[in-house]
């Protein structure tokens, strides 16, 4: 009754909005979760082969502009200049290295992860171990930097110790990676694909407008650099 | 599917991933990074050249990159007779 109160009568703070905004996503993310529990092998590894195209392009975009890339990859460009760009071509360039050397592949073999098609393509057991150990070298340090992130953000929202942040950030995402499996994981990409392609485009298109008087970010970027030349180096 | 039919099917598929592997490479490690200095000489919209690849060029070119490929694999499978 008491934050009733506070919401009718005092206006709904920042730090109210905060939580009733985050309780909203993770209800959103936990409800889909529920409703798309998986209840076979093939439905948790690869969602029963029945995402449409265009949900697994969001998905797969999400995992683009996931906490490291949201966070960090900004800082990164603005700040390395010039060399940063390495990072936005090796990041990118790998998807394309992906789609035409990976993925197709995977998908005629029928086989669910990598180390599995690379152990039977190679009629090698060897082979699918040096798999496992990179797909987990990979995974780990992916997603050491990625639950940083996870942890900063829970730390600011809900104040807590950075941390505290990574536990919670853990809890919730095994609860909706186990219960919902692969198709669980897409579908909270596509939802989580809606909320980041928001959160990047206004204030790319808010600062450009403010520092290069054009709404289109990509092109405000070459107009700053007329007016100093050099400035991005 | 006959052997003689599966072997031409892939090398179809190489030649196809070797052309778009050459452009992939040609527009980020070419463009942005080897030959940056000369490209730069030249200014498109405000970018020097070889900075617009780096920072965007390369990323438009991917994207495309991959629809060609799915549009060209598309129809070598319809060709074969692989797409069931």
């Amino acid at each position: 009754m008491a934050m009733m109160y506070s919401l009718l009568f005092e206006g709904i703070g920042v730090q109210n909005w905060t939580y009733i905004l985050v309780g909203i996503t993770f209800s959103v993310y936990i409800g889909i979760a529920i409703w798309s529990r998986a209840s076979s092998t093939k439905e948790f590894y690869v969602a029963g082969g029945g995402v449409s195209p265009l949900a697994n392009g969001m998905a797969t975009a999400a995992d683009w502009m996931s906490a490291a890339s949201f966070i960090s990859m900004a800082g990164i460009i603005s700040f390395a200049g010039y060399d940063g760009a390495v990072y936005l071509m090796g990041w990118t360039g790998g998807y394309v290295l992906l789609a035409l050397l990976l993925a197709p592949y995977l998908r005629k073999f029928g086989k669910f992860t990598v180390p599995d098609f690379i152990g039977d393509r190679y009629y090698s057991n060897t082979a699918r171990f040096v798999a496992v150990v990179c797909a987990l070298l990979v995974s780990f340090t992916y997603v050491a930097g990625q639950m940083r992130g996870v942890g900063l953000v829970f730390s600011r929202f809900l104040e807590v110790d950075i941390n505290t942040g990574v536990i919670i950030g853990m809890i919730i995402v095994l609860f909706y990676a186990v219960l919902g499996g692969m198709k669980g994981i897409t579908y909270t990409q596509v939802a989580q694909y809606c909320v980041l392609i928001f959160a990047f485009m206004v204030p790319a298109i808010f600062i450009s407008i403010q520092m290069t008087g054009n709404p289109i970010p990509q092109l405000g970027f070459g107009g700053e650099l007329v007016d100093e030349p050099g400035f991005i180096y | 599917m006959t052997k003689s039919n599966a072997k031409s099917y892939w090398k179809e598929n190489i030649r196809y991933v070797l052309i778009l592997m050459f452009f992939w490479f040609l527009v980020s490690f070419g463009a942005g990074i080897l030959f940056k200095d000369f490209l730069n000489e030249f200014k498109i919209g405000g970018f020097k050249l070889g900075f617009w690849f780096a920072q965007q060029g390369s990323i438009y070119v991917f994207v495309i990159l991959i629809f060609i490929y799915v549009y060209l694999m598309n129809n070598l499978d319809k060709k074969y007779g692989y797409d069931v």
